[in-house]
């Protein structure tokens, strides 16, 4: 599995959207889904899906999800697996 | 004076003064009540005293659009753009609007809802030159609520222009607001609470600091950035923070004060806000729609010992009253529990066109030792504790609180029945936090298998984004209770809370 498969894998599942309103370009508040109270559940979500921890300062930049995937390269995630 | 003079004598007071600082964009008082009057001009078109829907969100057009309505003497209906059209349908049917004002993004709605209820619909247009001379009514109605309902469609509150002074005066002898204050507006238009925060710092002349929908993704952050002395947030906010590890000891130094209102305060929680705001009061409020805003006061002293799980509720209100009682109606002893009820001059007129819901939770009533004659029935279980006052201890029905929002459980089954074409559904809060709110809801639906994300779209299409289901689970079978009733606890540590 991609990274961006395994990206949009949470997305679909932490916030019940269909699979069309995933994209790169996907924003945080673009979609009501999207919004400041599920923004949590889903860093927490890939935190455990890829043993990784965010700082404070890197979670309200993840705040696309082309940037949750540069965010996670540069952790070290690759395609495939955890850290 | 009616809440139109009093936040016009505000204006006049304090003309030059900053009012309004939303996207980088602050207007003074002369400024921000300029746009209201002009809108307010242009709202002639629509008949006096008539309900207006408002379609605006985060945007200099809603608090526009809520000034030239209250000016004008229209009751607003805050619509919220982000609900799906069916449900904004249901709303504009129960609330009987005679106009629509909408912002750039919400134009297309806002004229679809006037093709289906009638009424004009009217941009805010908040930069608009035009004539400032509108009638002013004395109108009866603030604004009317709507909140998840038990039958399957949203309930009106309609909450009087003298609810709204009464809780705006009682509120300045807890915690007077200055014109130096800087305050915070997280909350949406559709949720009453936000009605504090107009209408509690335009009286006081401060200024009021609205994130963006962006912004919203850090209100430390955003309150450090605006130089807030005053944040107003539902508890899930700083517990969220707490979770993005920006709620450290000392990390907002200029807040003078806490306030948190519509769902259980965490007694923690509230110990990590107090060290995060050191030089704060920090206040729990309660209060249901029907009783405006907030009701109860409590403030924190996070020194004490032994506290319980969440925070009490407090003291009510000034002139107000808040009893817990027993079955009977009679107060219970200390030690005791029962239903909090609530009186006083913030109890509201109450639903729109409900008259059986109306009934049961509007009393006309006494309760030996009060001067009160209308009592509201909170449905909130309270206990009456010898040292600590009133603590929360549940519900007594089927609603539930997810982020601060109200939620009747079954409104959302009555959304998944739609949804999987079968009768036998069950909509359970999960996860719970330790205050008693939940994060989210799980469907269950009887049936040998389910299409999960067919059900989660076709409920999408019915509710807001807080009240869809996150998972839809097959059961066989939806255990019963002994009084028969879906047995929800069950459904719970049977299928959620496995390791």
């Amino acid at each position: 599995m991609t990274l961006i498969d395994q990206i949009r894998d949470v997305f679909l599942t932490e916030l019940g959207i269909p699979e069309e309103e995933f994209a790169p370009t996907l924003a945080y508040g673009a979609i009501p889904e999207w919004d400041s109270a599920s923004h949590m559940v889903i860093v927490t979500a890939l935190e455990e899906r890829f043993g990784i921890m965010f700082e404070s300062d890197e979670l309200v930049e993840l705040s696309t999800v082309a940037r949750i995937e540069e965010a996670l390269k540069a952790k070290g995630v690759e395609d495939g697996g955890a850290a | 004076m009616s809440l139109a003079a009093r936040l016009q004598a505000a204006a006049s007071a304090h003309a030059g003064r900053p009012a309004l600082s939303i996207g980088g964009e602050t207007l003074s008082y002369a400024e921000l009540f300029a746009a209201a009057e002009r809108c307010a001009a242009r709202l002639d078109a629509v008949p006096a005293g008539a309900r207006v829907g408002l379609l605006a969100h985060r945007s200099l057009d809603a608090y526009v659009g809520v000034l030239a309505l209250v000016l004008s003497g229209r009751p607003y209906v805050p619509i919220n753009p982000k609900a799906p059209p069916e449900r904004q349908s249901a709303i504009a049917a129960a609330a009987g609007c005679g106009g629509w004002l909408h912002d750039d993004e919400t134009a297309d709605s806002a004229q679809a809802l006037a093709a289906g209820h009638g009424g004009v619909a009217l941009a805010v247009d908040p930069r608009a030159d035009g004539p400032r001379d509108f009638t002013a009514a004395a109108a009866r109605h603030a604004y009317v609520m709507f909140t998840s309902g038990t039958t399957g469609t949203p309930k009106g509150v309609a909450v009087r222009v003298d609810n709204v002074t009464a809780y705006v005066d009682a509120f300045a002898q807890i915690a007077a607001i200055t014109s130096d204050d800087r305050c915070t507006q997280f909350f949406d238009l559709s949720f009453d609470l936000s009605v504090h925060d107009m209408f509690v710092t335009w009286e006081a002349g401060a200024c009021l600091f609205a994130p963006t929908e962006a912004e919203l993704i850090d209100p430390v952050g955003f309150a450090n950035r605006s130089g807030a002395s005053v944040w107003f947030s539902v508890p899930s906010a700083p517990a969220m923070a707490q979770r993005m590890r920006r709620l450290g000891p000392g990390v907002l130094p200029g807040l003078r004060l806490a306030l948190f209102c519509g769902e259980p305060l965490p007694s923690s929680l509230a110990k990590a806000v107090a060290a995060a705001a050191p030089n704060a009061e920090v206040w729990n409020l309660y209060g249901p729609t029907e009783a405006t805003i907030a009701i109860t006061a409590e403030r924190l002293d996070p020194a004490a010992q032994g506290m319980p799980a969440t925070v009490p509720l407090g003291a009510a209100y000034a002139g107000c009253a808040a009893v817990v009682v027993d079955d009977a109606g009679l107060p219970v002893p200390p030690g005791g529990e029962g239903e909090l009820w609530l009186a006083g001059p913030q109890i509201t007129d109450g639903y729109i066109n409900n008259p059986a819901e109306q009934a049961a939770k509007f009393l006309a009533t006494t309760i030996p030792g009060y001067p009160h004659n209308l009592w509201y029935r909170s449905g909130d279980l309270v206990r009456n504790d010898p040292i600590w006052g009133l603590v929360c201890q549940g519900r007594l029905d089927d609603q539930v609180k997810i982020s601060g929002y109200r939620v009747e459980l079954l409104e959302v089954e009555e959304a998944l029945r739609r949804a999987a074409g079968t009768g036998e559904v069950a909509a359970v809060p999960w996860p719970l936090n330790e205050g008693g709110s939940a994060e989210g809801l799980v469907g269950f639906v009887c049936a040998t298998s389910v299409d999960a994300r067919a059900i989660a779209a076709s409920c999408r299409e019915l509710l807001p984004p807080y009240m869809v289901p996150k998972r839809v689970i097959a059961v066989e079978a939806l255990p019963l209770n002994a009084n028969g009733k879906i047995d929800r606890k069950a459904l719970r540590q049977r299928y959620l809370e496995r390791p």
